[in-house]
């Protein structure tokens, strides 16, 4: 009767460097060809590379966008001389993949930098608002929504207040952040233009001391 | 005791073991199990004698297990190998569906090693020069391939080809970065500035998610020798000075 020859097993080390060597070379070729990525947060650093962010960025907050998406979220990222605001969701299969985000640039020393975004999927709306505070007087903020309701003789438009709600502020280093909003209830624009949106500080004893105007960043029709 | 309830006991004082682990125990002490046997058949043994005197030879099996625990330490190794298996075929999915994009990695190489620059004409054509600097920017790399000047459609201008691409061939590069750079004359005029437009030297650029090209232009006076490239966002600046060459014709 032969021999029965017995295949000496690698041990649990060698089987496990082994492995754990195949997985990141595996990374390293998922991550060169890009598209779907293992965490969010890998996305949304393949996102600010597509959009020129070459700093270091952190998370500040993040919102669900459950009404676009099950899985979307929009992220403020930030650095010392950038706020990104980013989103990002899970594909099946493939993994989380940005969708798009926006850089704003706060090097120039302006107190606020701000912006707005409306996404919109087979109907379902949602607006966010996010930005950077500088101005240490500001102790709250709000945001209001105004709507042209006429249009005078020289072109020049009269808007109404549409709506107004509380900004949270978050403090993070010498800089406070605000990410608002969510599902949109209503379009934004009225029958003669698009709303305005502005920004406004008060101070501790809730007088204004700030109204920035912001501006439209993006608006995206998800597919 | 028979050699299977020999290999329960041994495995039973090994500790915590996979299943491929067990069988290839099982087999090992079963084949020393064998090979004794085998040799006993030969010294005379009929074979029911030769297997209970084989594993009589094999000793306590609660001893050969404490020893062969050594060899089955640390059970974390086994999840940290699963968890990586795990990981690679996840991996392995997604990458299934981004082979497409290796493209990238050749378009991102070729650009390096055989730039775009298309020819355009001029009136009078003073100096043209192949040009092979890159300016790192971030993760992404500007490549100036070619500068040429003279006058063109009655101006005195200079054009300067780039392209970008990300620093790893087959990353995606920031889109817009060629745009957001610009070519500036000695004395800080730029061709578009006047004009509001958002980009001041390039009207735009083309290309795929990991090469871009694009064309910048600069109004000359006579006498200039150098224009100035230059990135500045986000608090950055970069400033690349460009000799404008003496003589060179177009390919």
């Amino acid at each position: 009767m032969k021999k029965q020859k017995i295949e000496k097993r690698p041990t649990r080390a060698r089987r496990a460097v082994k492995s754990v060597v195949i997985m990141l070379c595996a990374l390293l070729i998922s991550n060169m060809l890009g598209g779907g990525h293992l965490t969010r947060m890998m996305a949304l650093r393949d996102g600010e590379q597509r959009y020129g962010v070459y700093e270091k960025t952190h998370k500040i907050t993040s919102l669900p966008a459950e009404n676009i998406y099950k899985t979307l979220r929009v992220t403020l990222m930030a650095s010392e001389n950038v706020t990104y605001c980013g989103t990002s969701h899970l594909y099946m299969l493939l993994g989380w993949v940005d969708d798009f985000g926006v850089p704003l640039d706060c090097s120039d020393g302006e107190s606020v930098h701000a912006g707005w975004w409306d996404m919109d999927r087979n109907g379902a709306r949602d607006i966010f608002y996010w930005g950077r505070v500088d101005d240490a007087a500001v102790a709250s903020a709000v945001i209001e929504r105004y709507r042209a309701v006429s249009q005078d003789e020289n072109g020049e438009y009269a808007f109404e207040k549409r709506a107004a709600f509380a900004a949270e502020l978050i403090e993070d280093g010498d800089y406070r952040y605000f990410l608002a909003g969510g599902v949109a209830t209503e379009p934004n624009h009225g029958d003669l233009t698009w709303d305005q949106v502005y920004f406004v500080g008060y101070d501790a004893s809730g007088a204004e001391v700030l109204r920035y105007e912001i501006e439209r960043q993006m608006s995206t029709m998800f597919a | 005791m028979n050699r299977n309830e020999y290999c329960d006991r041994v495995l039973a004082q090994v500790g915590r073991l996979t299943t491929d682990e067990a069988n290839d125990l099982r087999n090992e002490l079963a084949g020393h199990i064998e090979d004794h046997a085998e040799a006993l058949v030969e010294h005379g043994y009929t074979e029911e004698d030769a297997a209970a005197r084989a594993v009589e030879l094999m000793g306590d099996p609660e001893e050969t297990g404490r020893a062969l625990r050594e060899q089955y330490r640390h059970f974390w190794l086994v999840i940290v190998q699963r968890i990586a298996i795990f990981i690679t075929i996840v991996v392995c999915v997604q990458g299934f569906f981004m082979l497409p994009m290796l493209s990238g990695v050749y378009e991102s190489i070729r650009e390096r090693v055989n730039p775009t620059v298309n020819s355009i004409s001029w009136e009078e054509l003073d100096g043209a020069a192949d040009l092979h600097e890159r300016i790192p920017i971030g993760d992404d790399i500007v490549q100036l391939n070619r500068i040429e000047y003279g006058v063109r459609e009655g101006e005195r201008q200079a054009v300067l080809w780039v392209s970008s691409y990300d620093r790893i061939p087959g990353r995606r590069v920031f889109e817009r970065l060629i745009e957001t750079m610009s070519l500036q004359s000695e004395r800080g005029e730029t061709m578009y500035g006047e004009d509001g437009i958002r980009y001041s030297s390039c009207r735009s650029s083309s290309g795929s998610l990991y090469v871009h090209s694009g064309r910048h232009t600069v109004p000359l006076e006579e006498g200039d020798t150098y224009v100035t490239f230059v990135y500045d966002r986000f608090g950055e600046r970069i400033e690349t000075r460009i000799d404008l060459p003496e003589g060179g014709t177009q390919p």
